[in-house]
């Protein structure tokens, strides 16, 4: 495999690639690979058996064929598991001493790392490859009692949370995917919000995958406790190389009595040329259980980069009266394709679920939503509406809705639609009559179209949201 | 369960060919809920739940008294599963040349078998597939009447598998009207596992209707495969309430440009029935159109599932594409299960769908009662109201008034509350 960087697509401006010296575990999956990262995290001996217990299972899996995108088979054996600058291999106290090439990617990037951009007031935990760089704004966050830190901090400073609340959404028996990311998974973030605390900023993560035949395999494990609300933020970018890369997360959110959990997903993997080569395979495994009762968990996702996007954040809503809210945008131009959606699990009394998912395919692309609506016989009185709208253009792609809903008592409601069609031409007629191009007036009538969705992000992103929605459907219309 | 079934064949050729797709059937066995296509309804499970033995021994043919539909019309007799008699009297004499009904065989069932040799049920009616009919219009003939197929079913006929197909040809610039009308007066349970080919050639347009008369304790599976030209048209409407299991899928291939495929179902479910309808419309020319409606009132632990694929082809531009299952959940025991799909690569196309279920609407029945009517009765109101707006399409008199009694003699509801 190659790893040469390419510079044809000028239009990604997030494919550079930092020149840093990185550290890296042998090539391959294997116990002993395990049991370097494990060591090379300095983890307790329960940890590392739980990553044995899940790569024993992950021997006895087969992976998904299931899915609409297909893929070459990736071969596991020539994958790195684990690489880390090697200038944080000696841990750093505070962002003085991170090294200057890191602050300056992340710079690059446009994420207010810097403590100084306080204004902005959205704390980021930045994971570049493997390993969690740093994380600003932890005092004030401390003074809350919020722990907000990279996950292998959290294994060494808060075990028995770790404990109790790892896989206890996604368990290690799940699917491939997420076993492997069990097995393997070098860092992420951890968010505990404690009792009655509403978490005064926006959490952030920013993912970058930087080295070359990397796989990213991170775990994010948020907690809010009792009464508690936090609203987290994801963004992700990597440089432009011709190979494909794997990045396989999992996320895991609980949320206990009363407690709310918002989650906002910028995803702007490199997405390959316009030939299709190169890009990330995004298979991230992302579920929230709705633990207590009256609680809430809302995932918006904006999904503009990856080559193949395969994903579907889930709520397990288990508490009564609790509600799920899953938001999409997911866009694919040139070769991308996406295969994502939704699973509601109502279990608990008066539980609601929304749904609304924009899909829009241009160039060669394919976008599928594929959902599940499940609702018990004890869930009485549940409710879940669900609104899927595709939106083609051009004849070379292909846009699919794929919903399975399951009702299975009768004082439950669900309510289910679906539409596909292309730009209105009275609309861009009406555009282009006030003097906006073909291109504006595209631009103008996809963020109309998913108005709904941005409306859900928080300000910071919700404007760069706009942004990306116009870019990524550049030259689609001639 | 034990499964007893032999080959008999017409020839050598014949013998060698059913052997070689029962062994296609036996490398899966009947489908279960592994297979995407069976998610929802479980077959090998509701088989061995219910039979301890399938066998395929010959049956024997009686024809019971009476016909009971009495208005004009045209019949085609089946008795447990086989072309007894047919009867075209109704139409004029100087016609007769314009239509045939002959006995279905192997190499028939071939030529339009083969599409689909993957799926194991359609093994399964190649090996031991026996009896059915071949109904051919000629061109330029419009029947003035319709055609009443009688599916008998009579004596006794436990722990029996009976494999059949119908094949219906509407020539150029054609039309029929076709009641499929299910009489189920056996003893024993058994399963049906039919394969229906219809072939509407340019110009040419079916309505078909499969009504069932009776309660009946009996499975069955229905293939239907349908391929329209240009400007062609089908109607089909599901009428089997009253069926313990039924499975009907129907895969319409849109070939022609203008054509229009249709398809509607008003399904009443009582104790522990399941009844699947799946349909795959697959749009392969421009400026066609399909349009499906589907109701679903669920009682008494029954089953109710609806899969519905429709398939827009890159070519297919100006396709309209429109689908609706509702369900009516009315006791707590009770399930809907949807799997209403797109697949679409053509971008100047309006497709849509809808899918809802939940219980009756409140407003609704105070409505009715504040105006002095009984919950019982309101309730059914309501639900007769719900099934009738598949009716509303239907202009034929007669054959509404058969699917009104259908209703009546198949909504049973008991509230048990006031």
């Amino acid at each position: 495999m190659s790893s040469k960087i390419i510079d044809t697509n000028k239009d990604y401006k997030y494919g550079f690639t930092t020149d840093i010296e990185s550290f890296k575990a042998p090539k391959g999956l294997s116990e002993e690979t395990i049991k370097f990262i494990s060591k090379e995290k300095k983890e307790p001996k329960w940890l590392l058996d739980w990553r044995l217990k899940a790569y024993k299972r992950l021997k006895s899996l087969k992976e998904p064929n299931w899915q609409k995108p297909k893929y070459p088979k990736i071969d596991y054996q020539d994958l790195y598991y684990y690489s880390a600058p090697k200038s944080t291999k000696n841990k750093p106290k505070s962002l003085e001493e991170v090294d200057p090439k890191l602050i300056e990617t992340y710079k690059k990037l446009g994420i207010p790392l810097d403590e100084q951009k306080r204004l902005s007031g959205v704390a980021v935990d930045a994971v570049f490859d493997s390993v969690s760089v740093a994380t600003t704004f932890k005092g004030e966050l401390t003074k809350k009692g919020i722990i907000f830190c990279s996950i292998s901090e959290a294994i060494q400073k808060h075990p028995d949370l770790v404990k109790k609340y790892l896989g206890s959404v996604i368990p290690l028996t799940d699917h491939y995917f997420a076993t492997l990311n069990s097995a393997v998974f070098t860092d992420g973030s951890f968010v505990y919000i404690p009792p009655n605390t509403r978490c005064p900023m926006e959490l952030s993560t920013y993912f970058r995958i930087n080295a070359s035949q990397t796989g990213q395999f991170e775990r994010t494990l948020i907690i809010a406790d009792k009464g508690s609300y936090v609203s987290y933020l994801e963004g992700c970018t990597a440089p432009m190389r011709d190979e494909n890369q794997l990045h396989a997360a999992n996320v895991e959110l609980v949320a206990l009595d009363d407690a709310e959990i918002k989650y906002s997903t910028v995803q702007n993997w490199y997405p390959g040329d316009e030939e299709g080569k190169g890009g990330i395979y995004n298979f991230v495994t992302k579920r929230g259980a709705c633990r207590g009762k009256n609680s809430k968990i809302s995932w918006t996702q904006v999904e503009t980069g990856s080559a193949i996007t395969w994903k579907y954040p889930s709520c397990i809503l288990q508490g009564d009266n609790s509600v799920g809210e899953f938001y999409s945008i997911a866009i694919t131009n040139n070769y991308q394709k996406a295969d994502t959606g939704t699973k509601m699990i109502h279990l608990g009394k008066n539980t609601k679920s929304k749904i609304i998912s924009k899909g829009i395919s241009a160039g060669k692309a394919d976008n599928t939503y594929r959902g599940l609506v499940d609702i018990s016989k004890k869930a009485i009185n549940s409710r879940n509406y669900t609104q899927c709208d595709s939106l083609l253009m051009g004849n070379k792609c292909g846009a699919h809705t794929v919903p399975y809903i399951k009702n299975k008592n009768s004082s439950s409601t669900i309510e289910h639609e679906a539409t596909t069609s292309k730009i209105n031409e009275e609309q861009l007629f009406y555009c282009n009559q006030r003097g906006l191009n073909q291109e504006e007036a595209v631009s103008l009538i996809v963020n109309g179209f998913c108005k709904e969705v941005l409306q859900q992000l928080p300000m910071e992103f919700a404007v760069e949201a706009q942004k990306l929605v116009s870019i990524s459907l550049e030259g689609s219309v001639g | 369960m034990e499964l007893n079934f032999k080959i008999r064949g017409e020839s050598d050729k014949s013998l060698k060919l059913r052997e070689k797709y029962l062994l296609n059937f036996k490398k899966k066995g009947f489908p279960n809920k592994r297979e995407e296509d069976w998610k929802f309804t479980d077959l090998e499970k509701i088989l061995h739940d219910n039979f301890k033995e399938l066998n395929n021994e010959l049956l024997d043919s009686k024809k019971p008294d009476i016909l009971d539909l009495n208005f004009i019309h045209n019949s085609v007799i089946l008795i447990n599963g086989k072309l007894h008699s047919f009867d075209f009297k109704s139409e004029k004499s100087k016609d007769k040349n314009n239509f045939t009904v002959t006995e279905f065989d192997l190499d028939h069932h071939l030529n339009f078998a083969n599409d689909f040799k993957e799926s194991p049920m359609q093994n399964l009616n190649t090996a031991l597939h026996e009896g059915g009919f071949y109904l051919n219009i000629k061109p330029d003939y419009n029947l003035k009447y319709p055609i009443v197929i009688y599916n008998y079913f009579t004596g006794s006929l436990k722990n029996k598998i009976i494999n059949n197909s119908e094949s219906i040809n509407i020539s150029k610039n054609s039309s029929a009207t076709i009641i499929e009308y299910l009489i189920d007066e056996s003893k024993g349970n058994f399963f049906k596992n039919t394969c229906k080919y219809k072939n509407l050639e340019e110009n040419a347009s079916l309505n078909y209707y499969f009504i069932n008369k009776n309660e009946s304790s009996n499975f069955f599976y229905e293939f239907s495969k349908v391929k329209l030209s240009k400007n062609s048209s089908i109607k089909k409407y599901l009428f089997s309430s009253g069926l313990k299991f039924g499975k009907f899928e129907s895969n319409m291939k849109l070939l022609g440009s203008n054509s229009c495929g249709e398809v509607y179902s008003g399904l009443f479910l009582g104790t522990k029935n399941h009844q699947e309808v799946k349909t795959t419309i697959q749009h392969l020319k421009p400026d066609c159109q399909s349009h499906q409606d589907i109701k679903n009132v669920l009682t008494s632990g029954s089953k109710g599932v609806f899969q519905g694929k429709i398939f827009v082809d890159e070519i297919a531009q100006k396709t309209n594409a429109y689908q609706l299952s509702k369900g009516l959940l009315l006791d707590e025991d009770s399930e809907f299960s949807t799997k209403p799909e797109l697949e679409i690569y053509a971008d100047d196309v309006k497709c849509s769908h809808g899918s809802t279920s939940g219980n009756i609407d409140k407003e609704a029945l105070f409505y009715l009662k504040a105006r002095g009517i009984k919950n019982q009765e309101a309730i059914k109101m309501i639900i007769k109201g719900f099934l009738e707006g598949v009716l509303e399409k239907i202009k034929n008199k007669e054959i509404l008034e058969i699917l009104r009694n259908h209703f009546n003699t198949h909504i049973k509801y008991e509230s048990r509350s006031n």
